[in-house]
């Protein structure tokens, strides 16, 4: 080697290093507060992870654009783990090592509690823009958060409005093996169920499936068949985005005209998509009515969505995911600081929060917001709200230890 | 308890589901007799002759035009993975193909994700497939006797092709003693393109019958699929086109009827009872219900 390519070699590794200071430098900066957010915005859980990831993003930047917090930009690094479980444990390690204050993400359970656990070990507060399991925050640890609701809400409105308005007495449950989630809101709805009719005989049976399966004709020959001896009046299915419309079509297709009942798993342009026009008359529970906007926030939030994006909101999961954002954002100028357990403390003294979902309260032992339930119903492919309910009764969060079937 | 019409019901589940696992499980059969290939990109093949069919609707051709345009397509695509991913191999330990085919798998189902996205595409089944026969509490879609029929058909296409027409011969003959055959002055190479282009082809089909009955499809739509066809080959011997199509209907009954006849809690267990069915067969019967021991030197 000679010596001017010694010194050209010299150079260059110079150059490289005083590059990558100033890169980490740039990262890292003294003026951005960096937030971690992750979301499946491919694979099945994409029709509800990417509108929350927009959701975030357009808080980040309303955020930035009235000046960011105590005087500090937010530098959002997003992750897409596509629906795929190892990747989720690689993106949050990834987080970690970027130094994160603090984490968002996910619209389901499953994801939720993979990211969080490595959250929690590294103290590092994460909020969950859709995950709606009530024992997450058990599960996981301090630092986790839910922004929604939880799956016992949720489940007992639609059991109320089920039993109560629509004066439903006797209901078949179908249950995703797979998923904590279906476990957990089948579990409370059936719970919800016995509660309001009074009647322990109330859920007929309970059917079984898995997350991909694709042919739910034995499923189905199974209900027609119940339905010939026993007065079946509805179905609830704990499905999730990626099967809902198939479940309805199949169903439907089969001749089947019994009233279908779900959660926010359905709330997603997938369900129409798929199954068309057997979705009709579907009754679900979600976060928010972003057709009847019931306040001016909700209206705000969708004329800003819609001026971001092009578009309506495609489902209560943006406005989850603005949410989420809005209130680390809250917890973070409370904390005066960007040290994660500062916005952790500061996240549990958080007090009526003006959310567009409904109003959160966070306490040291509650990380679960009580929010209205907003029950829908598809018609003419358009998701239309029949009523919000707060429910009467309320499912111990600890059923789902032993979730059904 | 149990009424005639459940059973009935179920039937046409079964029946409906083992015809796709047996037309997929042919075209593995037919790769396997002559290449000694278990080919586990042939689940992609289903998925990627979905996507053909969804991308000429798109194109703005006619249901009519766009399924065989969509199966040719298929044939081209399985010679053109066994030109530049097989061939290569050839004479090689078989392990190394095996282990290709997986790469081709994976291959596959991320360039469609990357060209299609991820996200599930639904299916537009033509007009004429969208009916619903009703017989008081019975009811059957056209797409399942649809699918039913055309895997018959094609079964008894098949059959003809390998007994009545000299190419057909040449492939079985191909099949039995490759060295041999190819002495007699049968090109190995054509009739291996031959047997990727007829299973391609039919994977293709099968790609249409699957979106049709299920509504959407997604870039993982053949995986399982796949690994249930690789089960119904071995269990009915892999090589033999009889055993394939019976196996494709054993498991097709066995899936739904231990869903069905099992109280409703055991329904996720569908997966689990496949795989006990081959191990049972295998323990019984090592080479399929009708496999023959072959012979190595």
């Amino acid at each position: 080697m000679n010596t001017r390519n010694l010194v050209i070699g010299i150079v260059v590794v110079i150059v490289v290093i005083v590059a990558a200071y100033f890169a980490l430098q740039g990262g890292a900066g003294a003026q951005e507060i960096k937030v971690g957010a992750l979301y499946n915005i491919g694979g099945f859980m994409g029709s509800i992870d990417a509108p929350a990831a927009n959701g975030v993003k357009l808080a980040v930047k309303q955020i930035n654009e009235a000046g960011g917090i105590n005087g500090k930009k937010i530098k959002l690094i997003l992750i897409d783990t596509k629906s795929d479980q190892t990747e989720t444990a690689a993106a949050a390690k990834r987080l970690v090592q970027e130094g994160v204050v603090a984490m968002v993400g996910y619209g389901d359970t499953n994801f939720a509690r993979i990211a969080g656990e490595i959250a929690q070990a590294n103290k590092i507060p994460f909020i969950t823009s859709g995950a709606t399991h009530p024992l997450l925050p058990k599960w996981v640890g301090d630092y986790m958060f839910l922004a929604p609701f939880g799956d016992n809400v949720q489940a007992s409105a639609v059991a109320e409005y089920a039993a109560k308005k629509l004066g439903y007495k006797k209901v078949v449950v179908w249950v995703d093996v797979e998923m904590d989630f279906s476990r957990a809101v089948c579990t409370y709805f059936v719970d919800a169920f016995k509660h309001y009719t009074g009647d322990p005989n109330s859920i007929v049976y309970i059917d079984t499936f898995h997350t991909n399966d694709k042919d739910f004709s034995a499923q189905i020959a199974r209900l027609k068949d119940k339905m010939k001896s026993e007065k079946i009046d509805a179905i609830y299915i704990g499905a999730t985005p990626g099967n809902v419309g198939l479940i309805i079509k199949q169903i439907r297709d089969a001749g089947i005209n019994l009233p279908i009942l779900g959660e926010d798993g359905f709330d997603t342009p997938e369900m129409v998509k798929v199954a068309g026009k057997a979705a009709e008359g579907t009754i679900f529970s979600t976060h928010v009515s972003l057709d009847v906007p019931p306040n001016d926030r909700v209206k705000k939030f969708i004329e800003d969505y819609q001026k971001e994006y092009g578009r309506k909101p495609e489902n209560a999961f943006a406005a989850l995911g603005y949410d989420a954002m809005m209130v680390l954002a809250e917890a973070i100028k409370k904390a005066g600081s960007t040290d994660p357990t500062a916005i952790k403390n500061a996240l549990e003294r958080i007090k009526n929060f003006p959310a567009v979902t409904g109003t959160i309260n966070y306490s040291p032992q509650n990380h679960v917001p009580q929010k209205a339930v907003s029950i829908i119903q598809v018609k003419n492919g358009k998701f239309v709200t029949l009523e919000q309910l707060i429910p009467d009764y309320m499912p111990p969060a600890e059923l789902a230890l032993n979730p059904i079937p | 308890m149990v009424s005639a019409t459940y059973i009935l019901d179920l039937f046409v589940g079964s029946f409906v589901l083992g015809s796709m696992y047996a037309l997929l499980a042919i075209g593995m059969s037919i790769i396997y007799g002559i290449l000694r290939l278990i080919n586990f990109a042939h689940g992609a093949m289903l998925m990627v002759g979905a996507y053909f069919y969804i991308m000429f609707l798109a194109m703005g051709l006619d249901p009519i035009t766009s399924l065989p345009l969509s199966m040719a397509l298929g044939a081209v695509l399985g010679v053109a993975i066994d030109f530049f991913a097989y061939r290569p191999l050839r004479g090689g330990p078989e392990l190394s193909m095996l282990i290709t085919s997986l790469g081709v798998y994976i291959f596959l189902e991320n360039l469609v994700r990357i060209i299609a996205t991820p996200q599930p595409r639904v299916f537009p089944l033509p007009e004429f497939l969208k009916g619903v026969y009703r017989y008081g509490d019975f009811s059957v879609r056209v797409i399942e006797i649809f699918t039913i029929i055309s895997t018959l058909v094609l079964f008894a296409a098949l059959v003809l092709f390998f007994t009545k027409t000299k190419v057909g011969i040449a492939m079985r003959a191909t099949a039995d003693d490759l060295e041999a055959s190819v002495l007699m002055g049968i090109d190995a190479n054509r009739i291996i393109m031959i047997a990727f282009a007829l299973a391609s082809m039919v994977a293709a089909l099968t790609g249409f019958l699957w979106g049709g009955m299920y509504g959407q499809v997604d870039p993982t739509t053949g995986f399982m699929p796949g690994v249930k066809a690789f089960i119904a080959a071995v269990v009915g011997g892999i090589g033999s086109l009889t055993g394939s199509v019976l196996g494709g209907y054993i498991l097709g009954y066995a899936e739904i009827y231990s869903v069905g006849l099992l109280p409703p809690e055991y329904s996720g267990l569908r997966d689990g009872i496949s795989f006990l069915i081959l191990i049972i067969i295998l323990l019984i019967r090592p080479y399929g219900l009708f496999g023959r021991e072959v012979e190595r030197v």
